[in-house]
């Protein structure tokens, strides 16, 4: 079997072509996380208050037993739609990446349940490259946008909360520089410098 | 007695659902695999086989302590 070609073993993702290999990929930071983060805390709180707290007795002398027992399965209908909630959350997390290979950018944004889409950009396509990292959260937690404009004319296409902007902005730029090469020889033309 | 039909139904639906949600997720990772590093995982150390180990073992955990609360209320 030809080692070039890509089967349900070695693939990275769906979509993936024939001699495509991965350069880098990352996940969203995880500061994207964090209301689901504050949601479990306020989870916990909620259970350990209804099995520690001394006030749930007290409140079974205002109302009646049938209302006091809706309320108890209300709330564990609710913690047990939150619990499933939150760890879809991360799960999807995991799966939406951005990847950069010797070919394109892709952005997949696949969740388990009900959505699978992708973005990709050829690196031919990619006229200008810039990157963002605004404000102090950004800055300290090292997290910003990177803006890809393309050749086509079609509308600049962003990728939010990026890990390490500056990172990728030069890794996209050296892969591009790569791939413009490798056609250019290809094309049995002159190697050149490139700049994006 | 409606109460505890409610608490079977529900952990019944919960538990399958995060059976599903396993398997799904399973299927997808051992098809389309990455080599993780401390750069991608999740605050760099938290691999995925262990937020789904937390999920299995935390709905089951969740079963109990909902048993606990309906049995001392």
């Amino acid at each position: 079997m030809d080692e070039g070609l890509i089967n349900n073993i070695n693939r990275n993702f769906k979509g993936q072509q024939p001699n495509e290999t991965v350069h880098s990929f990352c996940r969203k930071h995880w500061v994207v996380l964090v209301p689901y983060f504050m949601g479990l805390i306020l989870m916990v709180g909620i259970i350990v208050i209804s099995l520690f707290s001394p006030y749930l007795n007290y409140l079974k002398d205002f109302i009646t037993a049938p209302i006091y027992n809706l309320l108890i399965s209300i709330g564990i209908i609710g913690i047990t739609y939150f619990h499933h909630y939150f760890f879809l959350r991360i799960f999807d997390y995991y799966l939406q990446t951005f990847i950069i290979t010797n070919y394109r950018v892709v952005q997949l944004n696949q969740t388990l349940y009900f959505h699978d889409s992708r973005d990709s950009i050829d690196l031919q396509e990619i006229q200008d490259l810039e990157f963002n990292q605004d404000g102090i959260f950004k800055t300290i937690f090292n997290y910003g946008e990177l803006t890809i404009t393309i050749s086509s004319g079609d509308a600049p296409k962003t990728f939010h909360h990026l890990p390490h902007p500056e990172y990728h902005f030069r890794k996209i730029n050296k892969t591009k520089r790569e791939y413009i090469t490798v056609r250019r020889l290809q094309k049995g033309l002159p190697e050149e410098e490139v700049t994006v | 007695m409606t109460t505890w039909i409610l608490f079977t139904v529900l952990h019944t639906v919960s538990i399958g659902f995060a059976l599903l949600t396993l398997w799904r997720l399973y299927r997808y990772i051992r098809r389309y695999r990455f080599d993780e590093s401390k750069y991608t995982l999740l605050f760099g150390f938290v691999h995925l086989k262990w937020i789904a180990l937390s999920y299995f073992a935390l709905t089951g955990f969740w079963v109990l302590v909902s048993f606990l609360v309906l049995t001392v209320q």
